[in-house]
């Protein structure tokens, strides 16, 4: 296991309003990591924050990941180096095809011409494993897509762009059972020991084929309990009430 | 002295202060016709030879302009679909020469429960000149009329555009604009749902740079009962490039259970760009819905970080997020080798 992604007392505002208020975060690689907290708590800022977007400044702190301080980096070399973050409302791209869309970010990715055939292939086959109807690869992207579709297409792009960490901001909001059950596999199938996977939820039931390392309770930009899976099931029965004293 | 002439003027105009009831502008001169060239099945066109208006109140963009085309043109084609036919025509204007003076007619009458399908294509290594442009439709009840154009003209001509199109019972006319050349452009549409039940679809894409100059004239006049219109401009403009659009969506009395609907979409991408959009609805029937909506804005930054997680540049972001935003109506025009010259267009652009 090697560390992967560290943060380091990580401040992060939005328009000038504090909402991350020093972090202090590492992920190694085979990890997988679960973020949960209450609405507002700052969670979608943390993955936004290590992702680079524009909309959240760093005010304090640094981002290390794969060794390199990334804290000032583009968002898209962040992503070359392997970084992925799946969105809580994916955007739709329309004038561009699933297919041309993947095939083209992972050739920007990789820095490698993706073969048509192969990529064909490889796109169906990441597809019957989501049960996502091949015939989506032809349409633009998340044009006309049903929330689970855009959710599952997040999840194809990451198991097709192969990050080695991917974040998931609230991929399993607005999914009913048996997508999330099917993401939760896709996530299970993506997750092996050299990449790691951050997980932001509100819920257990994406975890349902996954088993995490470590569990952190976001409250008001800070984390207040870092512990193993078994939080997941205590914050279930009891709620953030007892966290939010700690703050 | 150059001679300043009226174009695109509002059918009822607005305050003088705000500059937008008109475009002025002027008529460039240029030397040589372009090369037009005509694809159909035989016995479907033929010589225009001298023909009135099919409305004479017809006002086009500009009167000069219009009479000039109308009576002076130098190519001018009938398109005739007997009832119940199906036909598709190509027209390839190419202005060939250095600088360039055209006038094209085209006058189509499409029978009752027949179908047309038209496709324009303007191009050429013209540098100056004028292209001008009448098209007038006639679409018989039932008929199915589309018309596509792609105009990839150089860079220093201007283009008028006149076109008019009356509408029987039960008619369907779907209007494709992808314009991306020429230096000003100046658009002019008028159509009469005159028939019962008659709809009009029309989606005009375009994509300015430098100092090009878009200026969009549409006039939906819903005269007969439960017409539908439904137009939408789109498009990006960069450097110093402008666009004017006046849309006006005009219920006539008796046009009862009519439905219309304009929406203009701007994407400024650079700080000296001009957008002007001027939606106008004139009512003089109850019974009816007419919705409008016009947006000019900067690139969504959302959609700029999206792409950019995804490996992309900001620079690649933004050419995916113009290209996407054309591609849906490039994509309908359904010949494969003009889609693939618009699109190297529209990438050579941004």
């Amino acid at each position: 296991m090697a560390e992967l992604l560290r943060v380091e007392n990580l401040h992060v505002a939005v328009e000038e309003k504090e909402i991350l208020k020093g972090i202090d975060l590492t992920i190694n690689t085979g990890e997988i990591h679960v973020v949960m907290g209450t609405n507002g708590a700052g969670k979608s800022t943390l993955a936004n924050a290590i992702m680079g977007n524009p909309a959240y400044t760093v005010t304090e702190g640094k981002i290390v990941f794969d060794g390199k301080d990334i804290t000032e980096d583009a968002v898209n070399d962040r992503a070359k180096a392997g970084i992925f973050m799946s969105f809580q409302s994916p955007i739709s791209i329309p004038g561009i095809t699933v297919e041309n869309f993947i095939r083209t970010a992972k050739t920007t990715i990789t820095g490698e011409q993706q073969r048509a055939l192969a990529f064909k292939k490889e796109l169906k086959s990441k597809m019957d494993e989501l049960s996502f109807d091949s015939s989506y690869a032809q349409r633009y992207v998340n044009d006309g897509f049903s929330g689970g579709e855009r959710k599952k297409n997040e999840i194809l792009q990451m198991s097709i762009l192969n990050p080695k960490l991917a974040m998931l901001d609230e991929t399993d909001s607005g999914l009913d059972v048996d997508a999330v059950r099917i993401v939760s596999e896709g996530v299970s199938r993506f997750h092996n020991e050299n990449n790691a996977v951050l997980i932001i939820t509100h819920h257990n039931s994406i975890l349902q084929k996954l088993k995490p390392d470590f569990v952190h309770i976001l409250i008001n930009g800070r984390i207040v309990k870092t512990g193993d899976a078994s939080l997941v099931a205590e914050i279930e029965k009891q709620g953030y009430d007892a966290y939010k004293a700690l703050v | 002295m150059e001679k300043r002439a009226i174009f695109n003027e509002l059918p009822r105009p607005t305050f003088r202060w705000l500059k937008v009831n008109y475009t002025e502008s002027q008529i460039e001169e240029g030397q040589h016709p372009a090369m037009v060239t005509v694809f159909s099945e035989e016995g479907i066109v033929a010589p225009l030879g001298k023909r009135e208006l099919l409305k004479e109140s017809f006002l086009g963009a500009n009167k000069e302009s219009l009479e000039a085309v109308t009576a002076h043109y130098t190519a001018g084609f009938a398109v005739t679909v007997p009832d119940g036919a199906h036909e598709k025509v190509e027209v390839v204007i190419d202005a060939d020469a250095d600088t360039v003076n055209e006038k094209t007619r085209i006058f189509a009458t499409v029978g009752e429960n027949a179908t047309l399908e038209l496709l324009y294509h303007l191009k050429g290594r013209a540098e100056s000149g004028n292209v001008t442009l009448l098209t007038e439709v006639l679409a018989k009840k039932q008929a199915n009329v589309t018309v596509k154009k792609v105009q990839l003209l150089g860079e220093g001509v201007q283009q008028i555009e006149h076109r008019y199109t009356k509408f029987e019972d039960d008619s369907k006319v779907e209007y494709i604009n992808v314009e991306l050349g020429g230096k000003e452009n100046i658009l002019y549409y008028d159509e009469d749902l005159i028939g019962e039940r008659a709809e009009l679809v029309h989606d005009l894409a375009y994509l300015g740079e430098k100092e090009q100059r878009f200026d969009i004239s549409m006039l939906m006049s819903h005269i007969g009962k439960k017409t539908v219109s439904d137009i939408h401009t789109l498009g990006a403009l960069s450097g110093k490039s402008k666009k004017a659009f006046r849309g006006t969506l005009d219920f006539i009395r008796g046009s009862v259970a009519s439905e219309g609907a304009e929406e203009d979409t701007c994407l400024l991408l650079d700080p000296e760009v001009k957008s002007v959009s001027l939606p106008l609805l004139l009512c003089k029937e109850d019974n009816v819905v007419g919705n409008h909506a016009a947006s000019a804005g900067q690139l969504d930054q959302t959609k700029l970080f999206y792409l950019m997680s995804r490996g992309f540049s900001e620079s690649e972001a933004k050419h995916i997020i113009v290209e996407s935003m054309l591609r849906p109506i490039i994509d309908r025009i359904g010949n494969e080798d003009i889609e693939e010259a618009a699109l190297a267009a529209v990438r050579a652009k941004i």
